[in-house]
């Protein structure tokens, strides 16, 4: 005997109107920015965008200002990333520990994470005034006068103003990631290892890191995709000068869209953007997963 | 009796949508209602004005009060400029609303592009003269008794060029590009004014550097600050032969004209007379220096008068204004023809309404309250204009040494068609360090890109 198949489409009703959005809000605003990339869509003629096929791409890799604002955030990106990782890490050791208020401690630390990166960027706009600013004055104040600079205007030294101010605004969510990732770690392992004689250091090296590699997946993907999407930090404290020499890819799409009108090269510069991130995540992905372990 | 009641629900839900619909559109009719009766009532008001008095009917149609939208630069509505002042005589005067809209400096003329685009435009707006900034084709015909008061240089500008219609209201007195300098340091330093080429500048900047002072204060933050260099100073490159046709018609690169690439390498020559700081140094701060004699000079507009007057009332009068050039042979003063104008697209849902209040604006009395704070030379003949004591230097100064009057440097070479992109930050990239050269390419590939997707002929 053949038991009837029963077709219950209950549970498509229920996705389906969620569906709707995201598709109409989502994949297809993507979708058309894919195609809109291979055409010459400015705000001269904003209702008849011709295909102008690789031109875009082609005068892309021509920009300097392309390949500055490329290699702003690479060295953005890699700068944040080994620091947030190192220090979030070291961070979360410390605070693992039963100190006091170390959850006092926590909360100071993850705080910045919550303020808008606009206001941040205010902020410290303010602390890296080369006359007024309270980071010259305390470099005065403690006998370092001769560290004391414009900031914000050699392009070298801004560029690391910007990492300073991401790494101190964002360093909280490394840290919370790693904690959770330690405390995952069974004590048995460090109870074992003590016993058989092993120093902190390789307790750290063949216990905690194997087993929260996890945790560093995770937070290496985090601050990639953090780290190549920057915008607010650079455009609210620099607005990628002096003279582009900090412009990143982000603040280089919102230039070419909104003060130049070319939205087809925008809009190539975002799906280039986007191939490209995600092979790179594809790829650190496949790499932490094999260093990944389970005891 | 479950099905007649869910019958009933949904005989009641469709009910309910459709009064929703109509309601809608009973709405929507009566606000084009009211839009369409402002016209008949305006052009009713006309005639009536025309007819004698005695003829002039008792029971007049009532005209129903307009909001009018207006869309301008943020720095233009907060700088404290006499528009809010003279909008709210026009609503006095009226009855008429107007709903300024604001937005941000870099962004509003691609806005503005998005909303021609989409329908969805302002009553009327305020940008620069010139077509570069909004092409002139989808602009009202503006009429009215200013019209033909224009001096000819601004109505040049407000004209579109396809048919001879005015289509901007320009409403800013004429004023200057040229060197703010502290009069005393120049006396202290013994440099004879004006200075007639670009090696009497130099000369200038050595004498007042040994005095200690900065010969120039340069706001470098603002990327267009270093720009006005070649604005003011270029003329004599940009009226060379062939230079202007070449590169409005994308004939050859800023770079391939080697005087071109000399004017570059002289604003960088001037760099040692910079104050140190000046790349991080913003616009509001220049005024200070220079006031104050711990600058000599800065390269500005005229407009810079009304700012040292609210900052350094006392000190006003050490200032003024004067020409300067980079060239060899040929200095000239500049004046600026490409500042504020109205303007009423002609898909505007009230445009006959933002045409009189446009002249309303444009009217004497009302024009001396509308361009508050700024001075100048009128655009309008006949209309009380006053011009600041350092305009009247300047223009003494010109007529007794026989220097002309000129456009920028880029509205010669560039006109009115060809947009030349991001020049501020030319300047900014040579005084950083890149070549003359490399960053007149970088600003040639960028401008030609802009030029290209605008299908300016030539690029």
């Amino acid at each position: 005997m053949h038991k009837a198949k029963i077709y219950n489409p209950y549970s498509a009703y229920f996705v389906l109107p969620a569906l709707v959005l995201f598709g109409v809000f989502f994949i297809l605003p993507n979708i058309a920015g894919m195609v809109l990339g291979f055409t010459d869509w400015n705000s001269y003629f904003p209702l008849s965008p011709r295909f102008n096929g690789l031109t875009n791409f082609k005068d892309m890799f021509d920009s300097s200002i392309f390949s500055i604002s490329v290699k702003n955030t690479v060295y953005f990106t890699l700068v944040t990333t080994v620091v947030k990782m190192v220090l979030g890490f070291f961070l979360a050791l410390l605070l693992t520990k039963a100190i006091r208020y170390k959850n006092l401690y926590r909360t100071i630390i993850f705080a910045p994470v919550v303020i808008n990166p606009l206001v941040v960027a205010l902020i410290f706009s303010s602390i890296y005034n080369p006359t007024y600013g309270i980071l010259n004055a305390f470099l005065k104040f403690v006998g370092l006068g001769f560290l004391t600079r414009d900031w914000l205007v050699v392009a070298g030294t801004a560029m690391n103003a910007i990492c300073a101010m991401e790494i101190w605004m964002a360093i909280g969510i490394t840290m919370v990631i790693f904690i959770a990732g330690i405390h995952s770690v069974p004590n048995e392992y460090y109870e074992a290892a003590k016993i058989d004689g092993a120093s902190k250091f390789r307790q750290l090296v063949h216990i905690t890191l194997p087993l929260t590699m996890y945790c560093i997946t995770i937070n290496t993907i985090l601050c990639l995709i953090r780290g190549t999407s920057v915008f607010g930090q650079v455009y609210g404290l620099t607005n990628g000068g002096p003279a582009d020499a900090t412009q990143v890819y982000y603040t280089f799409i919102f230039k070419q869209f909104s003060q130049n009108g070319l939205y087809g090269y925008s809009a190539a510069a975002g799906l280039l953007f986007t191939v490209v991130i995600s092979i790179v995540s594809f790829l650190l992905l496949w790499v932490f997963r094999k260093l990944e372990v389970e005891y | 009796m479950i099905t007649v009641k869910r019958q009933l629900k949904s005989i009641t839900a469709i009910l309910l949508v459709l009064s929703l619909m109509f309601l809608i559109a009973c709405g929507s009719n009566s606000a084009n209602n009211a839009d369409s009766s402002s016209s008949p009532a305006a052009t009713e008001t006309t005639k009536a004005s025309e007819t004698p008095a005695s003829e002039t009917p008792t029971t007049a149609p009532k005209k129903d009060p307009v909001t009018l939208t207006f869309a301008t630069y943020n720095e233009w509505m907060t700088q404290g400029t006499g528009m809010e002042e003279v909008f709210k005589l026009y609503e006095a005067a009226t009855g008429n609303k107007i709903k300024v809209e604001i937005y941000p400096n870099d962004q509003f003329i691609n806005i503005l592009k998005a909303k021609f685009a989409t329908g969805d435009v302002p009553d009327f707006y305020a940008m620069n003269a010139g077509e570069n900034g909004m092409p002139y084709a989808n602009l009202e015909e503006l009429t009215g008794p200013w019209v033909d008061k224009m001096v000819e240089p601004v109505r040049k500008k407000v004209t579109r060029s396809a048919d001879g219609k005015v289509v901007m209201a320009y409403f800013s007195p004429l004023g200057y590009y040229a060197a703010v300098y502290n009069k005393k340091v120049f006396a202290d330093a013994g440099v004879k004014l004006p200075l007639m080429n670009y090696d009497q500048l130099v000369e200038a900047c050595k004498a007042i550097q040994k005095l200690g002072i900065d010969p120039i204060y340069l706001m470098g933050k603002e990327n267009w600050t270093a720009a006005l260099f070649s604005y003011i100073g270029g003329v004599e490159v940009a009226n060379l032969p062939g230079v202007a046709e070449k590169l409005a018609t994308n004939q050859a690169k800023p770079s391939d004209i080697p005087e071109y690439v000399e004017m570059a390498n002289r604003i960088l020559a001037l760099k040692p007379y910079f104050n140190k700081d000046f790349m991080s140094v913003p616009l509001a701060a220049g005024i200070g220096p220079v006031a104050e004699g711990k600058a000599a000079m800065t390269v500005m507009g005229d407009w810079y008068y009304d700012e040292i007057l609210k900052e350094y009332p006392d000190k006003v009068g050490d200032l003024s204004i004067m020409p300067i050039t980079l060239g060899d042979n040929f200095v000239s003063g500049v004046a600026t023809y490409d500042q504020h104008a109205f303007a009423v697209p002609s898909a505007a849902k009230n445009k006959e309404a933002a045409k009189e209040a446009i002249n309303f604006f444009m009217e004497p009395d009302n024009f001396k309250v509308l361009i508050k704070p700024y001075k100048g030379a009128t655009p309008l003949e006949g209309y009380d204009v006053e011009m600041s004591p350092w305009q009247q230097e300047m223009a003494d100064m010109m007529k007794q040494n026989n220097i002309p009057l000129t456009e920028t440097n880029f509205s010669i070479i560039f006109g009115d068609t060809v947009d030349f992109g991001p020049i501020g930050q030319v300047y900014q990239e040579i005084l950083a360090g890149k070549s003359s050269k490399a960053a007149l390419d970088d600003w040639y590939k960028e401008y030609a890109k802009i030029n290209k997707a605008k299908q300016t002929p030539g690029f």
